[in-house]
Formats: C-alpha cells, sequence, structure tokens
C-alpha cells in the first residue's frame, strides 16, 4: 500500500510519501552489556518475517550469535567487525547492522513482531497529501492524423532520477515522435522549441512495451500506445502538473483489495484477515473443547475422592445413632449389673 | 456408589451452573439476533460471515459510486445536447446565407448571430459539473480548460486523461470525455481533404463538393487548382513541386478529380485564381466560426467578395458537420456509459441480495426456535432448582 502511494502524486504536484507508517523492530539490551547498548535492526522484507522472538549475543569466539526463541535454532551471523562502519545481515526478512566495538557476552532481545499491529499509524492526515494521481501525463499532439492512442500507463519505480532529479517535473520530458507505422524516436522535449533526440529507430507494435527501450531507455514508467500511428504522429509524455482530477494512482491503490499479495501471491487483504479470525476461532474453539473435557475429568476425580474421603451426613447420623444405641445398651448393661449386686447385697 | 454430603452439593451446583449458562447463551442470541456470538462458535461461518460482509460493503461503495458517476453524465449529457443544438443552429444559419441574395446589414447580423453561438459554445466548453469541476477539461479538473489567447487562438489547458470510477469488482465506467474529444478532436474538410481558396483571387469561382476520388485514395499532398485563363486550368503537386496536367478546358459546375481527389468548381474564375487542397487539420468549432465571422464581416458586396464568403461558407458546413458528427460521437459514449450503468447497478443489486440471503442464513437467529429453546431452559433450570431445594431438605437430623 505504501509502495503504491509512492508512486503517485498528491494534490500539490509532489509525489506520494509514506501512507502509513509501521514501527520497528524491538531491541532491548541487557543490563549488563559492556561493549554497545543497541544496533540498528529493519524490516526489510515484511514477507520473510516470522512470528518468533530472537536473541542476539556476542559469545566467546567475538561471533554474534542469533538464537531463534520460538524453535531454539542457533545462526552464526560473523565476527564482530572491527568498524569503522558496520556490516548488514539479512535474516529472517530482517537487516541487522552487526555494529563494531560489541563485547563478548553483549546480549539483546530481539522481538521484530511484538507491538508492530499497534504501531502502525497513518501518517497522511492532510487529505491534500494523499497521492491519487498518477505523476506522468501522456497527450497526442494535435497535428496526428493516426489512430494511435494511449492504452496504458503504470508507474513503476518514481525513486527513478526521471522522477527525483526536479520536484514537480519530469526529467527528462519525452517526445514521441512517429517516423512510420512501425518506428519511433525519441526525443528529450526539455525545450519544446529544440527537442534533443535520444534514441531513434524504435520499433513500435500495437499494445507493446515502449520502455525500457531496446538501447536501455527506462524512466520509471511503462507505457502502451494502441492503434496505427503515421509518420509524423506524436505523443508527449509529462509531469502531470495540472491532473487536480486524476484518480489513477488510488484507483491502483484500491485494486489492492482484489488482489492476492499476502501469503505468496495467494491471498488477499481480506483472505488473510479471514484466516487469522478462523484460525483463531478454531483455536479458541478446540481450547473451550479441551477445557470442557477437562473439566470433567476434575468433576470425576473429584467426586471420586469425595466418594472415599466425603462426609454423608446420614451416614453420619445414622453411625451416630448406633453408637448411641450401643451407648445406651451399654448403659443398661451396667444399670442391669448394679440391681443385681443391689439385690445381692439386700440379701446379705 | 457412595455420595458423600459435599458431592451432593456439589454435584448439585455443576449442573444448576451449567443450566444457567445455557439459558445465558440462548438470552444473548435472542438480545444481538445472532447465532454467533464469537468466532469459535463456528469458525468456518465466521470467516464466511467476515467475507460476505466485506462484499457487501464494496457493492455499498459501488452504488455511492454509481450515484455520482450517473449525476455526472447527466450533467455531461445535458451539455453535449446543447452543444449540438448550438451547432445545428449555427449550420441552419449557413445554410440560410447561402440561400438567397442578402444585404451587407444582413450579414452583420448573421456575424453577430455566430458570435453569440461561439459564446454560447465557449461557455459550455467551460462547464462545471455538480461537483464544481470543469467538466471538459480530462482530469485536469482545477482550471478552465478552453482560453483565448491574445491573438485569438483558443488554447485547449485540459489534458487527455479521463478519470475511472470504479463500479464493480475489476470494472470501471470513465466519468465523462475530454474537451479535447468533443471541441479539438475534429478535422477540418471532408475526409481528410480541406480546401481553401487563395485570398487574391479575383474571380468569382466557388469550390463545392471537395473529398477523395475513393476512400484513402488522397496521400495528404498539398494540391492546387490554378487557372492560367478564365476557361483553362493547371493541376499541380505543390508538395513534390510537379505539374500533374496543363490547360484542362473549365465549364462551371465541372467535377475535377487528380492525385485522388474529387472536387467541384463552379462560377468564373479569373485568370491566375487558385485553389488549394490539403489534408485535413484539426480545428476547433470556436477558431471556425471566428473565421466565419471574419469574412461576413470583412464582406463587401462586389462580386469576388460574395464567391470567397460562399467559399468560407461552403468549408463551414463541413466544418460543422464534422463538430457534429462528433459531438453526436460522444453523445452516443455517455448514452452508452448511461446504459451499463444501469446493467451494472441491476446486476450489483442481484449480487447484494444474494449476498445478503446468505448472511442472514449464516449470520442471524431462528427467533421462533430460540424463544422455544429459552422457554424450554428456563423451566429446566427452574426444576433443577426446585429439586434441589427439595432433595436438599431431606436428611436424618430432621427426625432426631
Amino acid at each position: 500500500m505504501n509502495n503504491q502511494h509512492r508512486l503517485g502524486m498528491d494534490l500539490d504536484g509532489l509525489l506520494g510519501g509514506e501512507l502509513f507508517s509501521i514501527g520497528s523492530p524491538l531491541l532491548t539490551p541487557a543490563p549488563g552489556n559492556t561493549g554497545i547498548t543497541g544496533l540498528p535492526v529493519a524490516v526489510s522484507d515484511p514477507a520473510g518475517l516470522t512470528a518468533a522472538d530472537y536473541r542476539l549475543e556476542v559469545d566467546a569466539g567475538n561471533n554474534y550469535l542469533l538464537t531463534n526463541l520460538d524453535d531454539g535454532t542457533v545462526t552464526n551471523l560473523g565476527a564482530v567487525p572491527a568498524g569503522p562502519g558496520s556490516v548488514p545481515v539479512v535474516i529472517d526478512g530482517l537487516t541487522i547492522d552487526l555494529a563494531p566495538g560489541a563485547a563478548v557476552g553483549d546480549r539483546f532481545l530481539l522481538q521484530p513482531t511484538r507491538g508492530m499491529a499497534s504501531s502502525i499509524s497513518l501518517t497522511v492526515t492532510d487529505p491534500r497529501k494523499l497521492a491519487a494521481a498518477s505523476p506522468v501525463a501522456v497527450s497526442s499532439g494535435v497535428g496526428n492524423t493516426g489512430s494511435a492512442e494511449l492504452a496504458g500507463l503504470q508507474v513503476i519505480d518514481s525513486s527513478d532520477a526521471a522522477f527525483t532529479t526536479t520536484s514537480g517535473a519530469l526529467t527528462p520530458p519525452l517526445l514521441i515522435q512517429f517516423t512510420g507505422a512501425g518506428s519511433f524516436d525519441l526525443f528529450d522535449n526539455s525545450n519544446p522549441a529544440a527537442p534533443v533526440l535520444l534514441e531513434g529507430g524504435n520499433v513500435y507494435a500495437a499494445g507493446a512495451e515502449l520502455f525500457p527501450t531496446a538501447g536501455g531507455l527506462d524512466y520509471g514508467y511503462r507505457l502502451q500506445l494502441t492503434g496505427t500511428p503515421v509518420a509524423g504522429d506524436s505523443f508527449q509524455v509529462d509531469y502531470n502538473l495540472a491532473g487536480t482530477g486524476d484518480n489513477q494512482n488510488l484507483l491502483a491503490m484500491v485494486e489492492q483489495q482484489n488482489q492476492g499479495l499476502l501469503s505468496a501471491g495467494s491471498n488477499s487483504y481480506q483472505e488473510s484477515y479471514q484466516q487469522l479470525v478462523g484460525s483463531i476461532g478454531a483455536r479458541t474453539s478446540s481450547g473451550e473443547i479441551n477445557l470442557e473435557a477437562v473439566g470433567f475429568m476434575l468433576e470425576q476425580s473429584q467426586s471420586r475422592q469425595l466418594a472415599v474421603a466425603g462426609v454423608n451426613l446420614d451416614e453420619e447420623a445414622a453411625k451416630l445413632l448406633e453408637f448411641q444405641q450401643a451407648y445406651q445398651a451399654a448403659a443398661q448393661t451396667i444399670s442391669a449389673a448394679d440391681t443385681l449386686f443391689q439385690s445381692l447385697l439386700e440379701v446379705i | 456408589m457412595r455420595i458423600s454430603t459435599q458431592q451432593f452439593f456439589q454435584l448439585n451446583m455443576n449442573s444448576l451452573q451449567e443450566h444457567a449458562e445455557r439459558l445465558s447463551n440462548t438470552q444473548l442470541q435472542l438480545t444481538r439476533g445472532e447465532k454467533l456470538l464469537a468466532p469459535a462458535d463456528d469458525p468456518g461461518v465466521a470467516t464466511r460471515i467476515l467475507g460476505l460482509e466485506q462484499r457487501i460493503a464494496s457493492l455499498q461503495q459501488y452504488d455511492r459510486n454509481l450515484t455520482q458517476l450517473e449525476s455526472n453524465l447527466l450533467t455531461e449529457e445535458t451539455a453535449v445536447t446543447q452543444v449540438h443544438a448550438v451547432l445545428d443552429d449555427a449550420r441552419e444559419r449557413l445554410i440560410d446565407i447561402n440561400n438567397g441574395v442578402h444585404s451587407l446589414a444582413d450579414y452583420q447580423s448573421f456575424a453577430d448571430d455566430l458570435t453569440q453561438m461561439r459564446d454560447q459554445l465557449f461557455s459550455l466548453a467551460n462547464g462545471k459539473n455538480a461537483s464544481g469541476e470543469f467538466m471538459f477539461a480530462g482530469t485536469a479538473t482545477g482550471s478552465q480548460p478552453f482560453l483565448r489567447d491574445a491573438s485569438g487562438a483558443y488554447i485547449y489547458q485540459g489534458n487527455q486523461q479521463i478519470r475511472e470510477v470504479p463500479v464493480a469488482v475489476n470494472r470501471t465506467l470513465a466519468q465523462g470525455d475530454t474537451g479535447y474529444q468533443l471541441f479539438v478532436d475534429i478535422f477540418n474538410g471532408n475526409q481528410g481533404v480541406s480546401a481553401s481558396v487563395n485570398p487574391a483571387n479575383s474571380g468569382t469561382g466557388v469550390v463545392g463538393q471537395v473529398g477523395p476520388s475513393q476512400p484513402g485514395s488522397y496521400n495528404g499532398d498539398h494540391l492546387r487548382v490554378r487557372f492560367t485563363a478564365p476557361d483553362s486550368y493547371d493541376l499541380i503537386n505543390v508538395t513534390t513541386a510537379t505539374t500533374v496536367a496543363t490547360a484542362q478546358p473549365y465549364t462551371s459546375g465541372d467535377s475535377i478529380s487528380f492525385s485522388g481527389i474529387n472536387i467541384t468548381l463552379e462560377g468564373q474564375p479569373a485568370t491566375g485564381d487558385e485553389f488549394d487542397f490539403v489534408a485535413s487539420q484539426r480545428q476547433t468549432p470556436f477558431s471556425m466560426l471566428d473565421d466565419l465571422v471574419n469574412t461576413l464581416t470583412a464582406t463587401s458586396s462586389a462580386p469576388n467578395d460574395l464567391a470567397k464568403l460562399t467559399n468560407a461558407v461552403n468549408r463551414g458546413l463541413e466544418n460543422i458537420d464534422a463538430a457534429l458528427e462528433q459531438s453526436i460521437g460522444v453523445r452516443t459514449r455517455v448514452g452508452n456509459r448511461l446504459q451499463t450503468l444501469d446493467t451494472v447497478r441491476d446486476a450489483n443489486q442481484a449480487f447484494d441480495i444474494s449476498y445478503r440471503t446468505t448472511l442472514s442464513e449464516l449470520q442471524d437467529l431462528d427467533f421462533t426456535a430460540a424463544a422455544a429453546r429459552l422457554a424450554d431452559q428456563q423451566s429446566a433450570l427452574e426444576i433443577a432448582q426446585a429439586a434441589f431445594v427439595r432433595v436438599q431438605g431431606l436428611s436424618l437430623f430432621n427426625f432426631l
């Protein structure tokens, strides 16, 4: 989304910047580090990221070791560089700049994706800054008599020198001059009064890409014409400075909704979100089932335990009665014996 | 099995809890009107619901786009119809000029009429739509598309791009047409051949019909008919500087065919008069009307001036026909788009209904069944409570 936004042009005629800002990986140094307390880590390939956390440490051999805390794999990233300057290493979608000066025993906790989602924020808040337009405009010459017309125009790299040399202009603006139905010359149209030839004798085929040309000219955009031109027909390629109502780049951004850009090209944003909800739902569901099963087991065990060790009041009452009666019976025996002794004593 | 008192209470509490939980679930479902309270209740259905909700939201956005698009297209259709009407009026006026005899004052009033029409066309070309954007500026909607510079030339400031509006999945419709298509991309002359008369001509020769002798037979060279005597002319190809034929006999109304073009000449040209034929070029209706107005105001009642006027009017008729054709083409495209728009809207609505039906089946609660279940669960809980109260009162101690 950010990439597409950068290919567009906003209402002020400037190239689009970042639409969303994304937080950087979280790197926490251990309190006892003696060498360095941090080093630059950036996400270079979002598709390669994993959900794991890592431990980065310098071992006794003065090598940077990266331990994946999820599966325990240890990767030796290389020796601590002598410096000056750091050595970038790419691993799991991350670029880690191995900094010089690290001491043996320095440790860091690297959490590339923790807090990533909550740190995404919208950077474009001014509607004027939304790069809705395409920065390139193509117009056909008023003298054209052939049937050639613009079929397609896509900006693929707005960091090309054609866009960056002068802000708000193409360097160079181009003039496509047909020399026949199947060939055209390419001119630098910086001075429309005297265009300068860049490359002559290019081959034209209806619907084919004009760039990069046979001579290797490439200005960061793709252009297709269709129809049959005649010699003398011309097309001008300029910066789309007046295109305040243009929405080509916005259309391209909206189109991403339907494209499979995630999971190696098989899922759209929405499908990925659905998958996420589905898999969380499934895990929750299986968790609930487990909870229920464990709950039953607990109930059963408690039941068994209570059946053996628990107190039944009726049982106790019955026993109480039993003992009471036994006591009464015993008392009765004593009383009978007493009567017997009394009788005997009376007789004497 | 031996039942301890503690166990008795625990078992009863567990079953009461279970009843209460079921009852509360049913009650929640009833208050929310949905089957699923959390994705975990049925993960498969939950993801399908999300997908459907997204598709329905897109359809709603497409519907808003269609409404906006329809308003813009209807505004454009009105404007193009007006353009067509003005051009039609101008055409009638030109035919009036060519028919019958008029005084110089008449020509002046014709010129005033045509100036009015030009101004009206110019204001239509710079018209705005309901959103306040210039309708015929392409995507350069912020600046006035047509300007008249100090030299009297008309400049198109808009661009040749047109905004596309998404109206369905992978389907966009153009929001309008550019001023380039409607007012600039008009070729003067007839079928690629345009005639002009040397201003120095002193005779009364008038070019009638102009055109290629066969479709595609004219190669775009600059051709000339030059009279060497009132009844004799040479045919010259100016581009290649060759003389095609010399000393051709002339009578008024002759049809002349050479180098792929076919023309008719009327009237009485004088010696040295020249008639030129070149490839058609783009000309806006504004500058074409301006040319006519200039000729009308400059004319005198001298025969050669009147012949020049007739020539200019003949050319004007050709150009207006070309402009009319262009406006009909644009209007047809707008009509086609409006028709497509209706079809797309119908299709979107059909999809919307089917998505909503599926969504309702997946998500909505069967209230009758849920209400019955609620009553069922409620009485079950009540019975469990009553039974518990009654049974827990049973104790030997009561009898001691």
